[in-house]
Parts: C-alpha cells; structure tokens; sequence
C-alpha cells in the first residue's frame, strides 16, 4: 500500500539514485583507468588506450550495481525523505505499521496520509552528496591526467615510466675539488677553487709571479704557469712555487756597468743561446723563468721589440687623441708603464 | 486496547485541563504543559523557580483540576520521615488493650506537593524515594501500595542555599521532568496583579478524575514509536555519557556523569503523551529533541570545567541535541 502512495517518490528518487550510482560508478571507474595508466606508462607498454576501455567497462559494469545494491530507494527510505517535508515521521511510523489493523494503526496511518496530501513529489529535491562528486572530480582528473601521460610516454614526448624511474634512481656522478694555491712571490690568477664532476676537465688557471719573482714550477712538478687539469678523477691540491729572479735575470734591463744592456738574449754574454728545437720545459711560452730564451715569441721574434714598437704607437695615438683630458692620458700612460714594468 | 472513544476523550480532556489550569495560572506555558505531560505519563515533578512566580500555585491548581486528594508538606530542616510516611502509634481498642495503629502520613495521598523539598534533611527526603518509583511506603517492615494515580511535585528554590540540602542524584532520577519556572513577563506580571486582586484563591474547576487520567496514560502507551525514533532516543540518552560509545563532545568536555536509563524510559512515555497532545498519532524526532531538555537537565552533573566556565546544564543538553540531530546516522 505504501508502495502505491509512494510512486511519484519511487521514480524521484530512483533518479537520484541512478545519480549517485553512475558517479560511483565513475570514482571507480576513474580509479582502475589511472591505475591501469600508470602501469602502462611504467611498464612503457604502448597500448594507453587500453586505460580508457578499462574505465568503460568498469564505470559502465558497477554503477547497476551501486543502484541495485546501495541506491534503489526502498519503502522506508523514500518514507524517511518525505517525512524531512515537515510530516514528523508520519510516514516512516506508517511503513512499520503496515499490516497493523489495531485502532492506534488505523488512525496513525488516516494521519499519514492526510499529512501526505499536503505534500508532492517535486518538493522531495534530488540531493547528490558533495564528497561524492569530489572524488568523482579527483579521480577522474587523476585518470585522464595519467592516461594522457601515458600515451605521451607511448609517442616518444616524454620518458616512459622506466626512464623515468631509471633517471631518478642513477647514482649522482661523483665530484672532485680542484684547489690551487699560491706561495709567497705570486698568485693565482683564476678559480682558485674548484668543483669539477668526475670526467670533466677544470678551468684553467695561471701562476703569476710579482714583481722580481718568478715562477718555478707547481707542488706535483708541472712547470708550465699555465694549468688547465684535464678529465679530472680525483681531488687535486696544487701549490705553485716562486722565487726571487737574480739580478739581471728579470726583465733584461739590469743596471750592468759597461756596455749598453742589451734586450735581446742571443747577445746576452754568457747567456746559453737557445737551441733549434728546444722548447720551455713544460712546453708553455707566456710567463715562466724569465730567462733570455723564453723573452722569444714562436722561437725568433723578440717580444722586447714588438711591445716597444706597440707601446710607441700606443702612446702615439694617446698624444693625438683629442678627446682624452690630460688626466685620461696620464693614467693610460701610466698603464703602459705598469706593463712595460 | 485503545478506541477512537478513548482518542477523543483524550483530545477532550487535555483541552479541558489546560483551560481549568489557565485559569489559575496567567502565562507559564512551557511549564504547564510539562507538568501535565508528565502526570499523564505517570511521572513526579521537580519545579525550580524563585520565590513567587506561582510553583505552588500550579500545583494547587492541578490537584483542583484532576479532583484527587492533595497534600502539602513543607519540607524543613526538622521534618522526619515519619513525618512523611506516617507511623504506628499504640491506640487502646474498646476492652482496652493497647495494640499499635498506623497512622498514614501525607504521602497516602494522589498528589503530594512537596514544598521547598530541598530544605528537609536527607533522611527526610529519602522518605519519598520508595513512594516515587515504586508507589509503596514500608513503615516498620510493612509495606503499603499508594493510591493510584500518584505523583510528587516538588518545589525548590535554586537562589537561597543557606540550610538547604541539596537533593541526591537517586532521588533527582526519580523525577520525571525537572522544569525552570521563568519569571512572568510584563504583561503577564499585569495578568497577575489584575487576577489576585480579585481573589487569592484557585478558581480551577475539575477537568478529569483519577480514572480518567489513568486511562488517558493508558491511552498515551499505545502511540506507536517507530525504530529509528527509538534509536534516537536512546542515543540522546547515551550521548550524555562522557564515557560512552555514543559520547558527544559537549559530555566529554563538561560532564562527569550522564543520565540513566530512566532518563531514556521517560524520554519515550513523555513524547507519546506530547505527541497524542498535539493530535499526532506517533512520536517524532523533535518531540525527543524538546523534551531532552526538562528530562536530562537535573541527571547529569557537570564537570569542574563547565562550573569553571559557567556552563549549564541546559547550555550543555543544547549542545548535545544540536550534536546528535545533525548526525545523519543518529536517525537511521
């Protein structure tokens, strides 16, 4: 008999259970797709499109069965829903009632359905809960966004779960420190301090002397100033060692009595003249004992010449520049002192 | 077996007593209308108010209205229970042997008002223990039925301390409805003056004899409960426990120990006689939600924290409702 009063109820409410069926259907359905995406796409199996059908079906196979199992509005669930209408429980004590011909029963259910005339059907609202819609909303994102990765992984855009897995689990490539340092008599021009991953090569650096020293050689018995460590594999610390030049070593312009000192060391007295073929000892030619033969650039051109022939110039076009101010000049020549020096 | 006679007499008889109660009585409908909930549902009374604003009144006027003996007794610090429940005193019969004789106290009476029931000692008040729940009085090993109906409204006066004994939680259990007598309100006040001008005494007429109201309880019992009302009922119940599987955070946080079973028993008798009041034919979720106030407020006892923080009794059972009706659960 309820069963008859409730009609217009029944097909409200069944609707709103289809509702909610359909988007468990959906949670679960979103949840076996972004599951079966991401073993897809670690297992870098090209056949993403499989995740979509997984989701059809299973969306497609549970939502009857939330309805049929969870949903399906019964007597006393649609009398519970009509009851929140303001009829106090009429009708849920009503359905209890039913087969109860005492007196009491009898007048409990002329109640009822008194109290139901004042209802309808369109006042009972269709009510999807919103925790429901949510996980409907975050799985089915989490499904489409994995299944989209996972046939990005498959087209070759992006790396499959296996590279990526392989990427983040690679050991990190070992470092080394680079440490070059100076003793007394010079610096190092350059990093002084560096860290350079196993296999790469360091940056270069330059020992350089101060003014009446020079440089001897490196703590691990490299001679050339220069250094530029090559496919390093291990810490390095290197010291570069300097000392004072002797008189007239330096610079050829000692202050010897006699004869006019000559710049050129081929007609240095006594000093050795370099052999053909001899190269400096660590094979550079800036910088380094500041012996006669290494004042040669490429092995006859005296280099005292050339900057003497480069400075004129310099100090040439400084004179002629109008637009330097006496200041700018001076401090320009002043330069080109400093390096002749 | 209920008939649609016994449904009509109720309707009829219920009106009927609240116009006779109305006429003694100007406003104080909430407080009305429980006492006769809670004597159509067999049960004792507890009427808290300040001096003046009509707790005997009502009560004289209910014992007009239902045309059943009343007696008053004016609880005091010196009362004893014999006082009460009356004795055995040594009467000399016609060839003059002297033989023990009960003497009845008050207490064999249908309506008893226990005036200002917090100034007798314990003892005293214990006395009633017995006659509120199982309607018998046993005097020097004998016991003797009460005559029905019976109940005890008490009054009490919750400002004035001095000298006063607070009631035990047994004998506060075996009341019913623990009902707040408010102050009248301005217009009320003017009803009031207007009316006792007149004449202080009761001008309330019979409305429904013992009988009668026997059968209007009996009639009340059969108001069907469905399962889901019941459930919520109990849960109400349980919900005061602070301890308990269905504890709510108000009784965890400010009370020390919840009502009883009789707190759920006189939940359900009292909605049925609410229900059967306002022409339903079956209990609702509200009826419990109103009546959880004058049923649960005078069995629990708070917890030093809600004292510290001057939570009530009613502050919390507000909580406590507002908790369980919101929990869809609580209703399945």
């Amino acid at each position: 008999m309820a069963g008859k009063l409730f009609k217009e109820y029944y097909a409200r409410l069944a609707k709103e259970g289809w509702i909610k069926a359909v988007l468990c259907g959906l949670v679960v359905g979103f949840s076996v797709m972004f599951v079966s995406a991401t073993a897809f796409w670690m297992a870098d199996v090209k056949q993403f499109w499989l995740a979509i059908v997984l989701w059809a079906v299973t969306a497609g196979a549970t939502a009857p069965i939330f309805y049929y199992k969870k949903f399906q509005p019964t007597t006393k669930a649609i009398a519970k829903r009509v009851d929140l209408l303001g009829l106090e429980e009429r009708l849920l004590t009503m359905t209890e009632l039913e087969g109860d011909s005492s007196y009491i029963a009898l007048r409990q259910r002329e109640d009822a359905m008194q109290a139901l005339q004042t209802v309808n059907a369109k006042l009972v609202k269709i009510a999807v809960s919103v925790p429901l819609v949510i996980a409907a909303s975050v799985t089915a994102v989490f499904g489409m966004g994995m299944t989209t990765v996972s046939a990005l992984g498959a087209a070759g855009v992006i790396d499959s779960g296996k590279d990526w897995i392989d990427n983040v689990t690679a050991e990190p490539a070992k470092q080394y420190e680079l440490t070059y340092e100076a003793e007394e008599g010079g610096l190092i021009e350059g990093d002084m301090f560096q860290v350079v991953t196993e296999g790469e090569d360091g940056m270069a650096v330059m020992a350089v002397p101060e003014d009446e020293w020079v440089f001897v050689e490196w703590s691990d018995g490299l001679t050339d100033p220069y250094r530029e460590d090559l496919d390093v594999k291990e810490n390095i610390t290197v010291t570069a060692k300097f000392a004072q030049a002797e008189d007239g070593e330096d610079e050829g312009e000692g202050e010897g009595e006699g004869d006019e000192p000559s710049d050129k060391p081929g007609e240095e007295p006594g000093e050795p003249q370099p052999e053909p073929g001899d190269t400096p000892s660590n094979g550079t030619q800036a910088g380094g004992r500041q012996e006669p033969n290494n004042q040669v650039i490429d092995g006859d051109t005296y280099y005292g010449d050339e900057y003497d022939g480069a400075l004129s110039d310099a100090q040439e076009g400084v004179s002629q520049d109008g637009d330097l101010s006496e200041g700018q000049a001076g401090i320009v020549g002043d330069y080109f002192g400093g390096i002749q020096n | 077996m209920v008939t649609e006679k016994d449904i009509e007499q109720f309707g009829k008889q219920c009106a009927n007593i609240f116009e006779q109660v109305s006429r003694d009585v100007i406003g104080q409908k909430e407080v009305v209308e429980g006492t006769i909930i809670a004597m159509i549902a067999g049960g004792n009374v507890l009427l808290e108010g300040v001096p003046g604003v009509g707790k005997t009144r009502l009560v004289r006027s209910l014992g007009r209205v239902f045309d059943l003996p009343f007696a008053r007794i004016q609880f005091t610090p010196d009362l004893m229970p014999a006082d009460v429940t009356g004795t055995n005193i040594i009467v000399k019969d016609e060839t003059g042997n002297s033989t023990f004789k009960f003497q009845p106290g008050p207490i064999f009476s249908n309506i008893i008002l226990a005036d200002e029931i917090n100034r007798a000692t314990p003892k005293t008040q214990s006395a009633l223990l017995e006659a509120m729940q199982e309607h018998t009085v046993t005097v020097m090993g004998t016991s003797r039925k009460l005559a029905e109906p019976f109940f005890v409204l008490a009054t009490q006066n919750p400002i004035e301390q001095d000298g006063t004994y607070p009631l035990p939680e047994a004998q506060m259990d075996r009341f019913m409805f623990k009902l707040i007598v408010p102050d009248p309100s301005l217009d009320e006040l003017m009803q009031i003056v207007d009316m006792t001008q007149k004449t202080m005494a009761e001008v309330a007429e019979c409305a429904c004899n013992g009988e009668q109201l026997l059968q209007m309880r009996a009639t009340a019992n059969q108001i069907p409960v469905a399962n889901e009302v019941l459930r919520y009922a109990m849960i109400m119940t349980a919900a005061t426990h602070p301890d308990g599987e269905c504890a709510t955070e108000a009784a965890k946080k400010y009370i020390r120990v919840g009502a009883s079973p009789r707190a759920g028993q006189a939940l359900i008798s009292a909605a049925k006689v609410k229900a059967l009041i306002k022409g339903r034919f079956n209990v609702s979720f509200s009826d419990i939600d109103e009546l959880a106030y004058p049923v649960l407020r005078h069995r629990i006892k708070m917890n030093f924290e809600a004292i510290a923080e001057r939570v009530t009794a009613d502050d919390a059972i507000k909580m406590i409702v507002d908790e369980v009706s919101k929990n869809p659960k609580n209703k399945k």
